[in-house]
């Protein structure tokens, strides 16, 4: 292979990039429109790519109403216009936002089918996993565990992104599951990565360990008790096997995450935490207090024979 | 100033002794063994708690130093070889000493078994370090060294077992319920921090940091240590030794790259120590207040 030719080609590449990027406003357009001519061209940027439009909305206060020219540049949708997803405007104002924001929801179902029908059908989707699927016209509430509030239940953009959409395959994605998980599952996160091995070795940099979505799935995510989800006690076995191939079956009755802090739910792993914490108090007690007097008593003579030889 | 309890302990006190003059302490095979040991600890906590604390400031460099978590891994198990070979060459050594008819003392006032003289002599120097009472009179092992030696054993019991299940999670599922595996994780984590605490704080500090040895012990190394301070720290061990005649070694001067190393150790250790208790009391103080406040 003649290499100097290879790294002259590669020398091309971005000068290329630089060149293109140059045309961009120029009067010579290129023959592809870029990202942000594209949603330009639309008109839709005169308002919502001000960042003034975050206070002129109803309520004063919208910054999800503010969308920069580059907010596709880099997404895996960087190929699509605004009104590939969200309707066209009718009129100079918005008659539904509320059923605008569900349209553009439901709009990813027009291209990722199969995700769309695994969601809908999921704990996450708007029946939690418990009815058929249906048109959805209101905004779907689930009760949230912590505040006792009803909160939006997650939809596409909520775990995916609305305009910046990360290629779902790439390492910088699956990196980066748990935190986007930990969002609502904020306990069952920092068990993961306080006391999982999987979560530990994801937080130090490794990528081929088991994320949140590899156990639980991803869009039909489906609760233990539910028989059909992967982590229910009948598939949980072949859900470790996934990855540990030789998995024998008690291999499924370790904790992957150990709920319960400081001190475990498990009865038998609480007891074996409180004999720990018993034998380190104990021990650093005893000695702690040793050291501490062996110091005490080290300092004493020294002051002593410092005054000794002072006469 | 010692304090002196009865007139006759000044009779019995031993007449200074000769400069220059030391007792063989540690056998060469002890020090090869505790070397063996010392540099496989250090490379188990290095490779471990980062795993233990990942969220620390300084668990991503030290896994990066290992070459990711992955290496750190295996890192980890070979350092947990040579943990299990010096083991294996302790037990060894007491087998050939066993064979010649050489083994230490297994009964007595110098033997490193717990006596009911040990429970005495906590009480004493306890007394004593508070500035009420004679020195208690050890003997060639005081109560703190042989809690450090059984404390090795004790604690390898733990963290090799408990390290073996999730070394072959697939093998142990085999045998015992889930749960065991869990359970490892909580024993061989907790008792990792509880042997770097003790190594590094209350081991380093007894043998090296204090005040009459300061920064380094080096007996550890060169096997002997001066009649001198045997018979300050150690009177009975002194006396047996002066009574049974044994003959004193001439000094043989500690090598500058031994000192050198012994001392860097002892940095290293104590850095660790740092970070590992300022991470552990962080977490502890968190739970604290999660508990106080609702």
């Amino acid at each position: 292979m003649g290499s100097p030719r290879w790294a002259a080609l590669a020398g091309l590449v971005p000068a290329g990039v630089l060149a293109i990027s140059a045309t961009v406003g120029a009067a010579e357009r290129p023959s592809r429109p870029s990202a942000v001519e594209r949603v330009t061209q639309e008109g839709c940027p005169s308002c919502h790519g001000s960042s003034d439009i975050v206070t002129a909305g109803p309520g004063g206060d919208n910054p999800g109403l503010y969308i920069p020219a580059d907010a596709l540049i880099g997404s895996v949708h960087a190929d699509l216009t605004c009104t590939a997803c969200h309707a066209p405007l009718g009129a100079i104002v918005h008659p539904d936002p509320w059923g605008e924001r569900i349209a553009a929801r439901e709009s990813c179902a027009g291209c990722h089918s199969e995700p769309a029908r695994e969601y809908s059908a999921g704990a996450h989707g708007p029946f939690g996993g418990k009815r058929a699927v249906a048109r959805l016209k209101e905004p779907s509430t689930m009760p949230d565990a912590r505040s006792g509030s009803k909160a939006v239940r997650p939809s596409c953009v909520t775990c995916h992104g609305a305009h910046a959409v990360a290629p779902a395959r790439s390492r910088a994605f699956a990196a980066t599951t748990a935190e986007r998980c930990s969002k609502c599952h904020a306990d069952q996160g920092e068990s993961f990565f306080l006391r999982s091995f999987h979560g530990k070795e994801t937080r130090l940099g490794r990528r081929d360990v088991a994320q949140c979505v590899d156990c639980h799935g991803a869009h039909l995510v489906l609760g233990a008790g539910n028989p059909r989800s992967p982590v229910a006690p009948g598939r949980l076995l072949g859900t470790c096997r996934q990855c540990h191939r030789s998995a024998p079956p008690n291999f499924a009755g370790i904790q992957i995450h150990i709920a319960g802090k400081p001190f475990p739910a498990d009865p038998k792993l609480r007891a074996a935490t409180l004999c720990m914490v018993l034998l380190l108090v104990g021990t650093f007690g005893f000695f702690g207090t040793h050291t501490a007097l062996a110091i005490r008593h080290a300092w004493r003579e020294r002051r002593r024979a410092d005054l000794g030889e002072r006469g | 100033m010692r304090v002196v309890e009865r007139p006759s302990e000044v009779r019995a006190a031993p007449p200074a002794p000769e400069r220059r003059t030391h007792v063989l302490r540690f056998t060469l095979w002890s020090r090869i063994t505790h070397a063996v040991l010392g540099v496989s600890v250090f490379g188990l906590v290095l490779t471990g708690m980062p795993l233990k604390y990942s969220d620390a400031f300084w668990a991503w460099p030290l896994v990066r130093m290992w070459g990711g978590p992955h290496l750190a891994g295996r890192f980890h198990r070979g350092f947990a070889l040579g943990l299990f070979a010096s083991v294996v060459m302790h037990l060894g050594g007491l087998g050939v000493a066993a064979v010649r008819r050489r083994l230490p003392p297994l009964f007595g006032p110098d033997s490193i078994l717990p006596r009911v003289e040990d429970a005495r002599h906590i009480a004493r120097n306890l007394r004593y370090l508070r500035g009420k009472g004679p020195p208690p009179k050890f003997g060639k092992f005081t109560y703190w060294e042989k809690f450090d030696y059984f404390g090795v054993f004790w604690g390898l019991l733990i963290i090799g077992l408990s390290g073996l299940v999730m070394w072959f999670p697939m093998i142990a599922a085999r045998f015992f319920p889930g749960w065991v595996v869990t359970a490892s994780l909580i024993f061989h984590s907790d008792e990792a921090l509880l042997a770097t605490g003790f190594l590094f704080a209350i081991h380093f500090f007894n043998t090296h940091l204090r005040p009459e040895v300061f920064p380094l012990d080096p007996s550890i190394f060169t096997g002997r240590v001066d009649l001198a301070s045997v018979a300050h720290e150690r009177p009975g061990w002194y006396e047996r030794l002066v009574a049974s005649g044994r003959a004193a070694r001439p000094e043989r001067p500690v090598p500058a790259v031994v000192r050198a190393g012994g001392i860097a150790f002892l940095v290293l250790g104590t850095i660790i120590l740092m970070l590992v208790m300022l991470t552990a009391v962080a977490e502890v103080a968190g739970y604290i207040l999660q508990l106080v406040s609702p």
